[in-house]
């Protein structure tokens, strides 16, 4: 409950305040929020499977939106953003689609 | 293999088991519960990150937005500012020719004038003939998922290609978007745009020609603008219509000067002779043919 509570006040908080986002910062949005949405899906894998750790999430969250960032950062410095974007989302899409598999057999049982 | 198993079942995440682990050994549960202020305060930033993402990405530039907006405002003024000056200049042509008209009424050289202004395409001609209208695309023809592509566009070499075979048909007066086509007129592509005498069009393009209606209807059936106006609809999706209408009207031309050529100083007192003395009449209906 509180999770949810939470995601829906930041999500008034964003549309309330809708903070301007310097334009350097654009690039590593789309990238944070596919490192955000592995590490909620790992989340939901762990708390299914009774092992949820508060602290794990928290470090797991900044640690990917942080690691990710840093590689496509490092990425544009040396001229190859786009590819390592794009290894990036692989990397992550494959995480994300093995949690929702292992979340879809704990709740449907297939 | 090891890669492979990790992509198709990875256990979750070794952060997660080592810490149930450590809670275990404590005799703690092994999850910590999601009623944590740490996770209240963690899912607010994951709101606030998807929301101000999403704000973010989703609208264009805002900069970019309000150059692309000045420019179109620019253009609008530019083109209110042509069409003015075009009206001007056609009120003032046709006061030039009623004082030319009342000038020539004694010499007797009034009709040679109105014929000269009829192939120049300095006058509005109606007449029986055809009119074609040329529509962009509606779907990208093989759009593949997730690339963008834009549905095929007429181009100015269609346009081309359909006015030459409507001139060589035997058309006597072409117009496009109510453009009319004079000796100087061109097609022009500038970026995605048909630009004719300097004027950008929108589509639907409508291609109003005057002349024999069975010879152009042959040509645009059975003849080779017909082909290429097939080949446009099944390759690319751009379709044509074309219609016999008995009456059509075109406008005179909006530029008729020239900007280089001039008559020879010599000649300069005789009017230019035109080609072909018979065929001219007072009431201009159709155009001789080219």
């Amino acid at each position: 409950m509180i999770p949810v509570l939470g995601l829906l006040v930041g999500v008034v908080l964003g549309l309330v305040v809708s903070p301007e986002v310097p334009s350097w910062l654009q690039p590593y949005l789309p990238i944070a929020v596919i490192a955000a949405l592995d590490a909620v899906f790992g989340a939901a894998r762990a708390s299914l499977e009774g092992i949820f750790n508060d602290r794990v999430f928290v470090i797991s969250f900044l640690s990917n939106v942080v690691v990710a960032a840093l590689i496509v950062f490092l990425g544009d410095q040396l001229g190859v953003g786009a590819q390592l974007s794009t290894g990036v989302v692989v990397v992550l899409g494959l995480r994300i689609f093995s949690n929702v598999a292992a979340i879809r057999r704990h709740l449907l049982g297939a | 293999m090891a890669l492979l198993e990790e992509v198709l079942d990875p256990p979750v995440g070794p952060g997660y088991s080592s810490a149930a682990q450590d809670r275990r050994a404590q005799g703690l549960a092994p999850s910590s519960g999601t009623r944590t202020w740490l996770m209240f305060v963690t899912a607010v930033g994951l709101g606030l990150l998807f929301t101000v993402t999403a704000a973010t990405l989703r609208t264009p530039d805002p900069a970019e937005a309000a150059g692309r907006e000045q420019l179109i405002a620019r253009i609008d003024a530019a083109e209110a500012l042509g069409d003015e000056r075009s009206e001007q200049a056609a009120s003032l042509r046709a006061e030039i020719r009623g004082i030319e008209q009342q000038a020539l009424q004694t010499t007797g050289s009034g009709s040679r004038l109105a014929d000269a202004e009829l192939r120049a395409g300095g006058v509005a001609v109606q007449g029986p003939g055809v009119e074609v209208t040329l529509r962009d695309a509606e779907r990208a023809t093989d759009a593949a998922p997730g690339e963008d592509s834009q549905p095929e566009r007429v181009t100015s070499r269609d346009l081309q290609l359909l006015v030459n075979g409507l001139w060589g048909a035997g058309a006597e007066v072409v117009d496009i978007n109510g453009h009319r086509l004079t000796s100087t007129s061109a097609i022009r592509f500038a970026g995605q745009a048909i630009i004719v005498d300097f004027r950008g069009l929108t589509p639907p393009y409508v291609v109003q020609a005057i002349g024999d209606p069975q010879a152009l209807q042959a040509e645009l059936s059975t003849g080779m603008t017909g082909a290429y106006l097939l080949e446009l609809e099944r390759q690319f999706g751009l379709r044509s219509e074309v219609e016999v209408r008995d009456q059509l009207v075109v406008g005179p031309g909006a530029r008729l000067t020239t900007r280089v050529g001039r008559i020879p100083t010599e000649l300069a007192p005789q009017t230019p002779e035109p080609a072909d003395p018979s065929g001219s009449t007072s009431t201009p209906t159709r155009e001789e043919p080219r």
